[in-house]
């Protein structure tokens, strides 16, 4: 058996309790199937094994609660991880820029990692708490689009749910390919912005530039 | 010194991210195909009988019986548990199931997908016995 057919038991034998541990520790980075969870639950809620409220209810606060302490972690935690963040980023100008950037792109960002760019959303949470972004924009942000993912999973599954594993497959690497895609259009646009390399000019016209005085 | 191999190091990576992304494509796109012909889903020892029976679209009541249970309860509990229960594999269970829904497809047929309609040819004048009009 694999790591989803025993998360999937799990719900099976014990219900919302399990939803929303792997909710959480999925929020937080655990590489937990909580799509095909979701999906799955709506499935159930179509049988009436689960009520749809309570589902949506445990799932979208298990992932506010895992996102927040992500951003917590990234915030408060630790001094060290800011500083190696700050080492890594290129010292605290850079830092501070990030903290313009995160205030300026942070709750577009924060949106739509939540339902759209799923996996990217424990980095957003973390860098989120080191760029000191403002905690209740965070909190409304993250609110907003955590009640569309688990919303809009919970019914697909309750609609599809006699193809939830195959629908799981699609939006799942749908999402890894949106992702592909956006980091394929950064790391073009660095390419594009990188100025090449200066070549070296011939030693005669140094010696030339370095008198002062010559005329042209 | 990394700034030096910068452009390098990002077409190394614009490239690794690009097969990433194909192979993620391929596969939403395998995924994809599967969904659109409503391919049957594997039976798997988390599912329990209300599950299968939506799966695969049979009644309840078959799957209930064709391992042991009454097909009047609704049973919820996974098939692994029921295995467990009855001192058998969760792998038998799904062999008996799997062979009572082809049964049950078989006495019951899904009925027939109409063909699309064909564009009617044009009325033979000619061939027409007299009076009738086309």
């Amino acid at each position: 058996m694999t790591i989803n057919d025993y998360v999937l038991l799990g719900l099976v034998q014990y219900g919302l309790p399990v939803l929303f541990g792997v909710v959480l520790m999925a929020s937080l980075g655990a590489p937990l199937p909580a799509t095909l969870l979701l999906l799955t639950a709506g499935a159930f809620v179509a049988e009436g094994d689960l009520n749809l409220w309570w589902v949506f209810g445990m799932g979208t606060s298990a992932a506010v609660l895992g996102d927040h302490l992500g951003y917590s972690i990234g915030r408060w935690g630790s001094q060290h991880l800011v500083e190696q963040f700050s080492h890594w980023g290129g010292g605290a100008s850079r830092i501070e820029q990030a903290q313009a950037a995160a205030r300026r792109w942070g709750g577009i960002g924060i949106f739509l990692s939540r339902w759209l760019l799923t996996p990217i959303g424990p980095v957003v949470n973390l860098t989120s708490g080191i760029a000191r972004y403002s905690l209740p924009a965070f909190f409304c942000f993250d609110v907003v689009g955590e009640m569309m993912w688990v919303g809009s999973y919970v019914t697909l599954g309750r609609l599809f749910s006699d193809q939830v594993q195959d629908l799981s497959g699609v939006l799942g690497n749908l999402t890894w390919v949106i992702v592909g895609v956006a980091t394929m259009a950064l790391l073009g646009w660095l390419l594009l912005r990188q100025k090449p390399a200066p070549v070296p000019e011939p030693a005669t016209a140094l010696t030339s530039i370095a008198r002062p005085g010559d005329e042209m | 010194m990394i700034y030096r191999y910068r452009r390098p190091l990002l077409i190394v990576a614009l490239i690794m991210v690009s097969l990433f992304t194909v192979n993620f494509a391929v596969r939403a796109f395998h995924h994809g195909r599967r969904f659109r012909e409503r391919t049957d889903e594997p039976i798997q020892p988390w599912m329990n009988v209300p599950y299968i029976s939506r799966a695969y679209r049979v009644p309840p009541q078959v799957v209930a019986a064709a391992i042991g249970l009454t097909p009047q309860q609704r049973d919820r509990r996974p098939l692994q548990e029921i295995a467990r229960e009855q001192g058998r594999t969760a792998e038998t269970l799904i062999a008996e199931i799997m062979a009572a829904i082809q049964r049950e497809r078989a006495a019951h047929p899904p009925p027939p997908v109409a063909p699309p309609q064909a564009e009617q040819p044009p009325p033979n004048h000619s061939s027409s016995p007299p009076g009738v009009q086309p």
